[in-house]
């Protein structure tokens, strides 16, 4: 019982297995087999790959979608499309004339209300897509590429960053739009760690990302560099309006507390902060060192 | 046996592997993926005192390759290890009173602290010149560069907190990765990429930086030490080979008290061999006296015991791919 249920999606795997089972036995048991010459080969194989990709499709949706209602329309859509799929192909091997010469047409019911189905799944997927977008908002601009996501914050990663600041060079080319660049530090980072682990260290990264994110503005694009740095983009904005939203978001840092697995407060994080306005072209790496030059420059002043 | 070899379980799990290992497992892969083929299993590492051996470990960065684990693994693994070297060392470490000092006492604890790599000194009249060299056996280049980034990032960790006024600069032997943005977050210091071997320069003036906060009465004699650990294979026979410069396998085979038939065994076991190990000192000497010390060919085919000029410059080419006139340009 238990084991059933730490298996995802425990209900739509016996779905789609008690499906196919009963496909397959009620098939074999009404059905007659044709004689060799009667069996078209090439044919079968096809329809068999048909029907061998549709459960592919149908297993990495199980695999890699959470639970819910597109899920589950999806999987009941393509369990159904692999059942017609599954009967056309067992068609190749057996024979139902015996029983009624017209059914053997009704296989491609199942498939058609398969795609009903799967339309409103669709559907469902496209709402929720629009509302993950607007949650995303502030992690990307214009642009997805999930190889460029940092494992631990879920930010962007300096690559990411990197793409998007050449895309604000273009538009500053094009465009003469300034645009300015600011890096965050965590403050005795190392010491955080040293003290409550790499674990708790970890945690605090993701917290301090999602701070971050949540200070600045819906057109503004935050990415980890890396270790205990940040990296936020403010495009077509004036150093003062930067400097500004950067200064707010380290006096929101203060007021942010840590907590420990028994809920004890641990302490309140500090950021450093560098910020620069870009108004000519220059090099990704030119940008990334001036600002973490500025940031120990800032750092030593403090 | 005074040497750890590659199959020798005589380093400590707790220091690299398991924390290596929870890393991995924080990122979302089993850890029996990460040990498969190593023969280990995830709670033997736990166990108080577990040993591993540099196979193993290699191993594990081998199985780490099939995974998309995050370009920063290496540099919080040196973060993690700078905090438990802390914790075990620091008795010896955190009150020497300057960088000398702890110099000094990193190269007694080398084999505690880290004991991938064996440090070979060069000394000039303004700097220190440290290279890296593999000190148990040698490995595939992502492994080292692996190896490379973890103890950067432990060494770098450990400057910026302890001695943060100091200025080492670093060599690293392969290109720039694309990844460059790690290297300039954990590591404050000047790096330069795409070397001919690994280490780092210090400069004189440097020495008597004074470590924050050390107390050089409070500082912990190397007798309270039990037993320091053995040094690697390579280590133990480049520091036979630097004081023989001129020793053959028959005599560094007669030196480890084996036959020059085990010792090749041995060689190809550690993935070298007995001129490949005597190449890279004299290819590291001759380095250090063209660039550092402005020699000549003739000199440094003398001091390097070549009988002449022609053959030196052959065989400098077949050690780095260039010939020592490029390599003064460079």
């Amino acid at each position: 019982m238990n084991a059933s249920k730490n298996i995802k999606h425990s209900k739509l795997w016996l779905l789609l297995t008690v499906t196919v089972s009963i496909t397959i036995s009620t098939a074999i048991t009404v059905g007659q087999w044709k004689s060799q010459d009667q069996i078209e080969i090439l044919d079968a194989v096809g329809e068999g790959g048909l029907a061998i990709m549709s459960l592919i499709w149908l297993v990495a949706t199980l695999l890699s979608r959470p639970a819910g209602r597109v899920t589950t329309a999806l999987s009941c859509g393509l369990t159904l499309m692999h059942t017609s799929l599954l009967l056309d192909c067992l068609d190749e091997f057996l024979t139902f004339d015996h029983i009624h010469p017209t059914l053997s047409s009704l296989e491609a019911f199942p498939a058609f209300l398969g795609m009903i189905v799967m339309s409103f799944a669709m559907y469902w997927w496209y709402q929720e897509q629009t509302y993950l977008n607007l949650t995303l908002l502030k992690k990307e601009r214009h642009f997805r590429e999930h190889t460029f996501t940092d494992y631990v914050t879920g930010l962007y990663s300096a690559r990411y960053m990197e793409k998007q600041i050449n895309n604000e060079f273009g538009m500053l080319e094009s465009k003469d739009k300034p645009f300015c660049v600011a890096m965050f530090d965590l403050n005795a980072y190392s010491q955080f760690c040293f003290k409550y682990g790499i674990a708790k260290g970890e945690e605090l990264l993701r917290n301090t990302g999602q701070l971050i994110t949540l200070h600045t503005r819906g057109c503004d694009l935050t990415c980890r560099y890396a270790g205990d740095k940040f990296v936020v983009l403010f495009p077509d904005t004036s150093y003062k309006t930067a400097h500004t939203i950067t200064a707010r978001v380290c006096e929101a840092a203060k007021k942010h507390y840590q907590y420990d697995d028994d809920l004890t407060t641990i302490n309140a994080m500090t950021l450093s902060t560098a910020c620069i306005e870009i108004s000519s072209r220059t090099t990704n790496s030119g940008v990334f060192e001036q600002l973490i030059s500025l940031l120990q420059q800032n750092k030593q002043a403090a | 046996m005074p040497y750890i070899e590659i199959g020798h379980e005589a380093l400590s799990t707790n220091q690299l592997l398991l924390p290596l290992i929870e890393l991995v497992k924080q990122r979302g892969v089993h850890p029996d993926k990460a040990l498969k083929g190593t023969k280990l299993f995830y709670d033997d590492l736990k166990k108080q005192g577990h040993r591993s051996s540099f196979k193993q470990l290699v191993q594990v960065l081998q199985n780490m390759t099939h995974y998309h684990l995050g370009q920063d693994l290496s540099f919080v693994l040196g973060q993690h290890m700078l905090h438990n070297i802390s914790a075990q060392y620091a008795p010896y470490l955190f009150h020497c009173a300057n960088l000398k000092s702890v110099l000094v006492t990193c190269n007694q604890l080398q084999n505690c602290i880290f004991p991938y790599f064996n440090a070979r000194i060069f000394r000039k009249k303004q700097t220190l010149h440290f290279v890296l060299n593999p000190a148990i056996s040698q490995i595939q280049p992502f492994a080292n560069q692996f190896l490379l980034e973890v103890w950067l990032s432990m060494v770098c960790g450990f400057l910026k907190w302890r001695l943060p006024d100091t200025t080492i600069s670093f060599q690293l032997p392969f290109p720039e990765p694309e990844y460059a943005e790690q290297f300039r977050a954990f590591c404050h210091q000047p790096l330069t990429f795409s070397q001919h071997f690994a280490g780092f320069v210090v400069h004189h003036s440097m020495m008597n930086t004074q470590q924050h906060a050390a107390i050089e009465a409070l500082k912990a004699p190397f007798c309270q030490l039990q037993s320091l650990p053995r040094a690697g294979f390579l280590s133990h026979i480049e520091s036979y080979l630097i004081a023989h410069p001129k020793a053959s396998q028959d005599d560094l085979a007669n030196y480890l008290s084996i036959s020059t038939a085990t010792l090749k065994r041995k060689f190809a076991l550690h993935n070298c061999q007995f001129g490949c190990v005597k190449d890279r000192l004299l290819s590291q000497k001759a380095v250090f006296c063209i660039q550092q010390q402005g020699y000549s060919n003739a000199q440094v085919a003398k001091l390097l015991h070549f009988n002449d000029l022609p053959n030196f410059r052959r065989t400098f080419k077949r050690w780095l791919g260039i010939t020592p006139s490029e390599l003064r340009k460079v």
